[in-house]
This record gives C-alpha cells, sequence and structure tokens, in this order.
C-alpha cells in the first residue's frame, strides 16, 4: 500500500503532466474556430477550467489515501475486506477522470492533425470514462452490499421500490434525450456524436451506462442505510460522514457522466450551459470527498486511541 | 478454568457495553485498552483490572468525543460491573 505521501506525490505528477499537455499542446483547431478565439485565449480558458478540476482531483486522491489508512488499521478485522472494496473503488474515481483527462486532451490534439483518427479519439475517450466509472462503482458496491450483509442490514421493500421507481426515471429521461442525438430510422448509421452505428451504441454505451449508475444509486443507498443502523454512537456518527461523503460523490459522478452522455465530447472544451451544471456537480463532488475524508479519519482515530 | 471462564465473561460483557458507542471497533478498542495499558491478553481481565481499565477508557474516549455526558454514561456502565454485587438480605 503506497504511503499517503506517496498518494499526493502521484496526485502531483499527474496534475502537472496535465498541466503542461494544456499550455504547450496546440490549440484545437475546430474549437478555435468555433468559438472565435486565439490560441492565448483558448489556453487561458481551458485552464480556467482545467484549476477547479485539478482541485476536485486533489479531494479524490487525498480522500482515497484517508480510507486506505482507515483499512490499514482495521486490517486484520472482518470488515477490512469490505472497506478495501470501497477504497479500490475511489482509486478508480480518483484516478479516473485525470488519466482520461490526459488521453483525450492527447488524442485530440493527434485528431486535430490527423483528422481521419477523430473518430477514434471520440470512440476511446468515451469508452474509458464509461469503463472507469463502471469499475469504479462495482468495487464500491461490492464493499456497501458486504458491509451490510455482515450486519444483517437489508433493504427494505419500499426502499428496493423507490429506489427501482428513481432509476426508471433517469432511465427513461436518459434514453429519451440521448435517442435525440441518434437516427433511429437506421440502425448501422453512424452520424451520431458517437461516430458509431445505433445499435452498437445502444448496446455498449446506453446499457452498460444505466447499469452503472443502477449499481451506483444501490451503492450509495446501503451505505446509507449501514450508517443509520449499524450499532456504535460515535462509530454511527463517523460512518454518516462516509455515507454522506460516498452518496455525494456517487451521485455527482453519475450525473457529471449523465450530461455526458446526453451531450457527447466532440472535443475537450465546451462552452455550453452543461459546462456550468457539470462545474455545480464539481462542488457536490468535492464537498463529498470532504466529508469521505473527515469522516475516514474519524473511523480511524477509534481505531488508534 | 472456572475463573478463566468468568474472566472471559467479563472481557464479553465490557465489549457489548462499548458496541454501544463504538460498534464494530469495540472489540479492538478493548482489546488494544488492555494489552497496551494492562499489558494483559483481553480476555484475561478480571474485576480487579477494571477500574484501572475504565480510567484509561475515559482518557481514550475523551479524544474522541467532546461529549461529556456520553463518556459518563459509558463509563458509569462499566463501574457498575467493578462494584461487588450487593448482598442479599434474608429475613429473620
Amino acid at each position: 500500500m503506497p504511503s499517503f505521501k506517496t498518494t499526493l506525490r502521484q496526485y502531483c505528477v499527474v496534475t502537472v503532466t496535465y498541466f503542461l499537455l494544456v499550455v504547450l499542446l496546440p490549440a484545437n483547431r475546430v474549437a478555435l474556430h468555433d468559438y472565435n478565439l486565439t490560441s492565448l485565449s483558448y489556453h487561458l480558458l481551458l485552464l480556467s477550467i482545467v484549476l477547479p478540476l485539478a482541485l476536485i482531483w486533489f479531494g479524490g486522491f487525498y480522500s482515497y489515501a484517508r480510507l486506505q489508512q482507515y483499512r490499514a488499521s482495521i486490517v486484520d478485522s472482518p470488515e477490512a475486506g469490505d472497506f478495501g472494496h470501497m477504497t479500490r473503488g475511489f482509486i478508480w474515481l480518483a484516478w479516473g477522470p485525470p488519466l482520461i483527462a490526459i488521453g483525450t486532451i492527447v488524442l485530440n490534439t493527434v485528431a486535430d492533425s490527423h483528422p481521419p483518427f477523430r473518430t477514434a479519439a471520440v470512440i476511446t475517450a468515451n469508452y474509458a470514462s464509461m469503463l472507469i466509472i463502471l469499475i469504479a462503482l462495482s468495487a464500491i458496491s461490492t464493499g456497501t452490499r458486504k458491509l451490510n450483509q455482515r450486519n444483517k442490514i437489508v433493504i427494505s421493500s419500499r426502499g428496493a421500490r423507490s429506489l427501482i421507481l428513481f432509476f426508471m426515471i433517469v432511465g427513461v429521461v436518459y434514453c429519451v434525450i440521448s435517442f435525440r442525438h441518434l437516427d433511429l430510422y437506421s440502425l448501422a448509421s453512424t452520424n451520431n456524436p458517437y461516430y458509431m452505428p445505433v445499435w452498437l451504441v445502444i448496446s455498449t454505451i446506453v446499457i452498460p451506462s444505466m447499469y452503472t449508475w443502477f449499481i451506483g444509486l444501490l451503492a450509495a443507498y446501503e451505505m446509507y442505510l449501514y450508517s443509520r443502523y449499524v450499532t456504535g454512537l460515535l462509530y454511527r456518527r463517523a460512518m454518516r460522514l462516509v455515507s454522506f461523503g460516498v452518496i455525494s460523490v456517487i451521485a455527482s459522478s453519475i450525473v457529471v457522466q449523465y450530461f455526458h452522455a446526453i451531450v457527447p465530447r466532440r472535443g475537450h472544451l465546451s462552452l455550453s450551459v452543461i459546462i456550468i451544471i457539470v462545474n455545480i456537480i464539481y462542488i457536490l463532488m468535492a464537498s463529498g470527498y470532504i466529508m469521505l475524508s473527515l469522516g475516514a479519519s474519524q473511523l480511524r482515530k477509534i481505531e488508534e486511541v | 478454568m472456572v475463573s478463566q471462564k468468568l474472566d472471559s465473561k467479563l472481557y464479553a460483557t465490557v465489549v457489548r457495553i462499548t458496541q454501544i458507542y463504538l460498534g464494530p471497533a469495540a472489540d479492538r478498542f478493548i482489546a488494544r485498552q488492555v494489552q497496551s495499558h494492562l499489558h494483559k491478553a483481553p480476555d484475561q481481565i478480571s474485576k480487579a483490572d477494571l477500574l484501572v481499565l475504565i480510567d484509561w477508557i475515559k482518557l481514550a474516549m475523551s479524544l474522541l468525543t467532546e461529549d461529556a455526558d456520553i463518556i459518563e454514561e459509558y463509563t458509569s456502565q462499566l463501574r457498575r460491573l467493578a462494584s461487588p454485587p450487593k448482598a442479599k438480605h434474608s429475613r429473620s
């Protein structure tokens, strides 16, 4: 297990790499043309978007380092494995966004000078971001499920029904919005923002995305149940912070992916209302990471005194 | 043999009371206090050790919470274990 300092050093390396790429790589021609920007204003604009992102990434790295420390303090206990799964999920959530950002900016720069490569760049970025969040939320969900099983906490019938209803509403709205981008008259048509045949978009983007969100919602709900019904007054207080953190991070990750799914990426700069909404969601994510870190620190303190 | 059984029963009772405050961390918390301050195996604590253990627990709990009521409630439950059972008065 890497130490706390190593994790923060890794964060610095990843973030500095991204900043250098943003500053040094040539401006995206499509974005320059679409938004009437000069090369300098393009880079300044991109930096203004990247700065808050770097803070969110710091939250991700910091909170998983705290979770790792807590997990290390209970390594011989039965619930160590469950927190291990959750920590792995948060490692994916922390590493995923900066790595995707680095990959996307490199791919888009290559695509800018070799236009036929643009399709491959967009497809790769879409699949990578979907796959990373799928792995992350699956790991977190495994952890929360096992924690609840160990403590004999089960989802009530009412809770399950509410969850299904909420998920159905989210799913239907997503389908209605995202299908507007697809040419549904021809399943083989690639005339859509995904640059893929419709049948492939539905089977490998739409369905897996919805599955990922459901797994995430379930994990968030199970985490809430655990923090509500687990025994121990002080343990529950700390766990409640962890739980609110997990719920905020999962919910915001889902919403960010949701917005990227209904308005798929064409390049690495987008100046629509969506970017404002996504930034608001990032604030929710940041507060989630703060609560998660505080909760994990409190839990670790219980194990150390 | 009988004494050992009583000791492990006492340990289990202390853990059960602690679970009300520390949940799944209770067992580890008590084991740590006994091992590091009383230098004994956790299930070997006896009633004679309890008052010292309660002092250490009080100190440890004050690092975890500023709520004096919780600490008092917890330690008073433990103190009840340390006090000798009341003698039964037979009516003459």
